[in-house]
């Protein structure tokens, strides 16, 4: 039987697909080789390694869930198909093309270290073990590549190293001599201590004497030491000269036994030495400092420890028992001082002590410390050397504060700082700081930006130096009686010079800066820019001004406008109201009340209506123009100057050709001022069009041979066709965008009622004329000049 | 869903005009709420509440185009028919530039205003259903991881899964994966479907 497992990608079986021939021992055969599949495959998903399966050219062709997991990946499709070395970084690749040819050459490669980095980008230590699986013929057909993640393995074996390092260290720099000699008088081993203590360079050079002929200053000396060991198999605290390199004896106390083989026979002797005259004088030289300073030393709030030249503690007080969180001396005698510094501290606090040792003294270093649980903390170390009687260095005293707090202090200090430096500097408004003498001490860059100055610039310079003269004076008197006797001053405006020379206004405050003491150092004050307000403030002057003037100006086209405007409203309800009442009855079940209701207000709106009406009637029809003498040129000026802001946004140039010694006429001087204003307006208007070129607007009068003063008002806009040329003085005639075109049909009977004419001329094509005449008055033919325009 | 009837909201400092208008849209069945001033409508307006707003152009204070501006800067949508008593070519343009659907000159006939009413009304409510769906898009797509998204910026774009899967440096697989994820997560049966839903919340 041919079964093939089909697996789901998620590797559950799924079904077989089954051949069946009558074979019974290959079905045997092959159950076993199923079961052990299937066995296999389980093993291999829930292995804790992951197990991945690569090509001989690296690439990924299967991999269990453990793989997908270590790699980071959501499904085996982020794998399979990849190329392994693409897993690998960079800078291990190589190795790892050799560990992949090893395995290939060899049919296996074992425990390979190589990093790998994981989708997310992080990167771990694989320890990589690859099998070749050959093919029928023996060639490699895939390999099996089982890694398992050795990060934290590595971690703790590195700790582990760290941690042997630093005893080997102690049991290195320990003040102890430590040997291993043969009863020949060979020396096996002797550690730096002993090497130093002899006055050896290195322990090859003291290797090379035999202890039997040259070690010790007498000649007794190692007979004794021999057969006491000997017979005892130890010796303890006996006390022997020993002789250095240079001669001189060296009085030490040892302590040893006899290591023996099997049979009993001596291999070597081992034992430990203490250098007897050192310690005597060290220790005498200690118990007196120690007596003088014991009542400072135990109720010292700082933590004193003494320690030997080789850092060695060998004395601590209560504030180091507490700052190192020991419970009692035992704790921290005869430790290193190096195992209560952080690693990162340790090269700096070595050289600390040597510099201790060469000057005597070190002064405010800062150190992290551990404590007995090996949390750290900062402190502030000094150390001062100790000497022996001699002079010489014999210790240090170490005394350190944990400056824990004082830190955060000048953390929190610090970001408080910044805060307000940050307030200081990114505020809106310019703050700027002076001395008693005005000079600027300080200032924000908003200040300098304002003035254009830069932080060099304002050195030496006073605020009087950046204030027009103008304002010294009264600056002054605020200074003295604001700023001095209340210590501040009212918000007060006044003009700063900018650098380039530019004046602009400025409004401020300014406080009285005092000294701790209370006496007053200079001023500091808060300055903003008003250029913009002031801009503002004048503009609306301006504006309010223009408002006036087109008050005055308001045409009679303007006018109708408003009020036909106003006549929209009521109609506009009644129309409303009328249209609810016929929908309403066009309905069975409507409200009675609701229809009277609403005629009501329609009746309501049309009486509103003929009130308008009424009102208009009063403003054009009954007016009674009142007669008097009129200087037409004047009138002519003052219509110019109100359309002249008009015209210079319209970018249209003004001409007045005005004839000099014109009659006076009889007449209403504000009509004829609005018909003059209506034609000025109609004119600027007909320019408006973007594609008329050259805007020039014209306004002449003449004297014509039948005694009537002619006013002509000129466009050069597109003009009309002549047969407009009538039909634009009918009513209601409009080609303009504002208005109701009653203006000209008005105009036309304003002149007519003063015996005049209106009309127009135009070719459509360069503009139009408007002229009217009005009759010369018989009785006044004074010989005035024309009124000259203003600003004309 | 808007779960509140659409209303007419009517500015117009006359209240002859507020009261007859107010007469004559309820009887077509909608809810009238009558403003005699801008800011009065501003103050009371809730920006959620469907309906639309009939405008008088020529108010004192605040003008029916300053409403509208201000409108604009608030980001309040609200369809607005200007009506004026004062017809001018240039406050037009001006007042359907700034987003009136139509402008009506006072005075005109009730079927021209309740037209344009119930066509107001229906903009609105379209407006509102596409806000909304571009609100669920957005929220549908804002719980795609960041993976995702990207896939979905080059599905959009009408890439193939292939060539996704070349581009992000991931195999195709994985790209199947995260699709048939982005069209789980954003509801959508097809890329075809997803593009289109984009197209909405993007375009509209």
């Amino acid at each position: 039987m041919n079964a093939a497992p089909l697996f789901e990608e998620s590797g559950q079986f799924d079904g077989a697909v089954v051949a069946t021939e009558d074979v019974t021992e290959s079905i045997r055969a092959e159950e076993a080789l199923r079961r052990s599949e299937v066995m296999l495959k389980s093993i291999i998903e829930s292995s804790p390694s992951a197990v991945i399966v690569i090509t001989p050219e690296a690439t990924i062709v299967d991999g269990n869930p453990r793989s997908l997991d270590m790699y980071g990946a959501v499904s085996k499709d982020e794998l399979i198909g990849r190329n392994g070395f693409d897993l690998i970084v960079p800078r291990d690749v190589e190795q790892a093309r050799d560990v992949l040819a090893q395995a290939l050459a060899t049919g296996v490669a074992r425990h390979a270290e190589l990093t790998i980095r994981r989708s997310d980008g992080t990167e771990f230590l694989g320890d990589f073990s690859l099998g070749v699986i050959p093919n029928a013929s023996g060639e490699p057909s895939s390999l099996v590549v089982i890694v398992d993640d050795i990060t934290e393995r590595k971690r703790m074996e590195t700790a582990l190293r760290e941690s042997e390092g630093r005893f080997r260290g102690v049991f290195d720099n320990a003040v102890l001599g430590l040997y291993r000699t043969t009863p020949d008088g060979r020396i096996l081993m002797a550690n730096p201590s002993l090497v130093r203590m002899l006055g050896y360079a290195s322990f090859e050079e003291l290797a090379e004497i035999n202890v039997k002929q040259g070690g010790h200053a007498d000649g007794s000396s190692r007979s004794q030491f021999e057969s006491l060991i000997e017979s005892e198999g130890e010796v303890a605290g006996i006390e022997s000269a020993w002789r250095r390199r240079d001669g001189t004896t060296l009085f030490v106390r040892e302590t040893a036994r006899a290591i023996r083989d099997e049979q009993g026979q001596t291999l070597y002797y081992e034992g430990t030495v203490e250098d007897v005259s050192e310690r005597t004088k060290a220790e005498r030289a200690l118990e007196e400092s120690q007596a003088k300073l014991q009542s400072v030393f135990d109720s010292s709030p700082y933590a004193i420890t003494v320690t030997d030249l080789a850092g060695t503690i060998v004395e601590c007080n209560q504030a180091a028992l507490d700052i190192h969180g020991a419970d009692s001396k035992d704790e921290l005698i005869g430790l290193s001082g190096h195992l209560l510094t952080a690693d990162a501290s340790l090269p700096e606090s070595q050289k600390g002590m040597a510099q201790a040792i060469e000057e005597g003294i070190v002064r405010g270093r800062e150190y992290t410390l551990l404590r007995r649980d090996a949390t750290a903390f900062p402190a502030e170390v000094s150390a001062s050397v100790i000497r022996d009687r001699s002079g010489r260095a014999a210790g240090l005293v170490v005394i350190a504060v944990d400056i824990t707090e004082r830190k955060e202090a000048e953390e929190a200090l610090r970001r408080s700082e910044k805060k307000y430096r940050e307030l200081y500097e990114g505020s809106r408004d310019a703050v700027a700081a002076v001395d008693m003498n005005g000079r600027f001490i300080e200032s924000n860059a908003v200040f300098r930006a304002m003035l254009g100055y830069s932080q060099e610039d304002l050195v030496g310079l006073t605020y009087e130096d950046v204030t027009p003269a103008k304002w010294h004076a009264e600056e002054a008197r605020i200074c003295q009686e604001q700023v001095l006797t209340r210590g501040y001053s009212d918000i007060y405006e006044k003009e700063y010079i900018r650098k380039d020379g530019a004046v602009f206004p400025i409004e401020l405050r300014s406080y009285l800066r005092r000294n701790e003491s209370g006496h007053p150092t200079g001023m500091w004050a808060f300055i903003r820019d008003i250029t913009d307000r002031q801009h503002a403030e004048a503009q609306a002057q301006e504006h309010l001004a223009e408002l006036t003037r087109a008050w005055h100006a308001n045409t009679l086209g303007e006018m109708a406008s408003g009020l036909a405007h106003e006549l929209n409203q009521p109609l506009c309800a009644i129309l409303n109201y009328s249209s609810g009442c016929l929908r309403m009855t066009r309905r069975t079940d409507f409200s009675v009340d609701v229809v009277r209701d609403s005629i009501e207000k329609i009746v309501g709106q049309a009486e509103r209506a003929a009130d308008i009406i009424k009102r208009i009637r009063s403003l054009v029809g009954k007016h009674e123009p009142c007669r008097a003498t009129v200087d037409l040129n004047a009138v002519i000026g003052d219509a110019i100057d109100m359309i002249r802001g008009d015209a210079e946004r319209q970018h249209v140039a003004l001409v007045a050709e005005l004839a000099r010694d014109l009659p006076a006429i009889r007449g209403d001087a504000v009509e004829i001022e609005q018909v003059v204003l209506n034609l000025a307006r109609n004119a600027i208007e007909a320019m408006s069009d973007p594609k008329v070129a050259e805007r020039r607007f014209t306004v002449s009068t003449s004297l014509t041979a039948d005694q009537m003063i002619e006013v002509a008002v000129a466009d050069s806009g597109c003009g009309f066709s002549a047969d407009l040329a009538e039909k634009i003085f009918d009513s209601f005639f409009t080609t303009r965008n504002q208005g109701l075109g009653v203006g000209l049909s008005l105009s036309r009977r304003i002149v007519e009622a003063h015996g005049g004419r209106l009309w127009a001329e135009s070719d459509g094509v360069s503009g139009a004329t408007f002229r009217f005449t009005l009759p010369a008055s018989g009785v006044d033919h004074g010989h005035r000049a024309p009124r000259s325009l203003r600003r004309g | 869903m808007d779960t509140e009837r659409p209303v007419v909201f009517v500015v117009d400092d006359d209240e002859a005009v507020c009261q007859s208008l107010k007469l004559l849209i309820e009887d077509v069945g909608l809810e009238v709420r009558t403003f005699s001033s801008a800011p009065e409508f501003l103050s009371a307006h809730d920006p959620e509440h469907p309906g639309c707003l009939v405008l008088d152009v020529r108010m004192a204070g605040m003008s029916g185009l300053e409403l509208q501006s201000r409108l604009k800067e608030l980001e309040i949508e609200v369809p607005t028919i200007i009506i004026t008593g004062h017809a001018d070519v240039p406050m037009a343009v001006e007042a359907l530039k700034a987003g009136a659907i139509d402008f009506i000159e006072k005075p005109f006939r009730d079927q021209v205003l309740l037209d344009s009413i119930q066509r107001a009304i229906e903009r609105d409510a379209q407006a509102r259903q596409v806000r909304r769906e571009r609100q669920n898009v957005q929220a549908r797509i804002e719980q795609l991881t960041p993976r995702e998204q990207e896939i979905m910026d080059l599905l959009v774009l009408g890439k193939t899964n292939k060539a996704v899967a070349f581009e992000l440096g991931i195999s195709q697989k994985t790209v199947d994966f995260h699709r048939a994820n982005i069209l789980d997560k954003v509801g959508v049966g097809s890329v075809v479907e997803l593009v289109r839903l984009m197209q909405k919340a993007r375009n509209t």
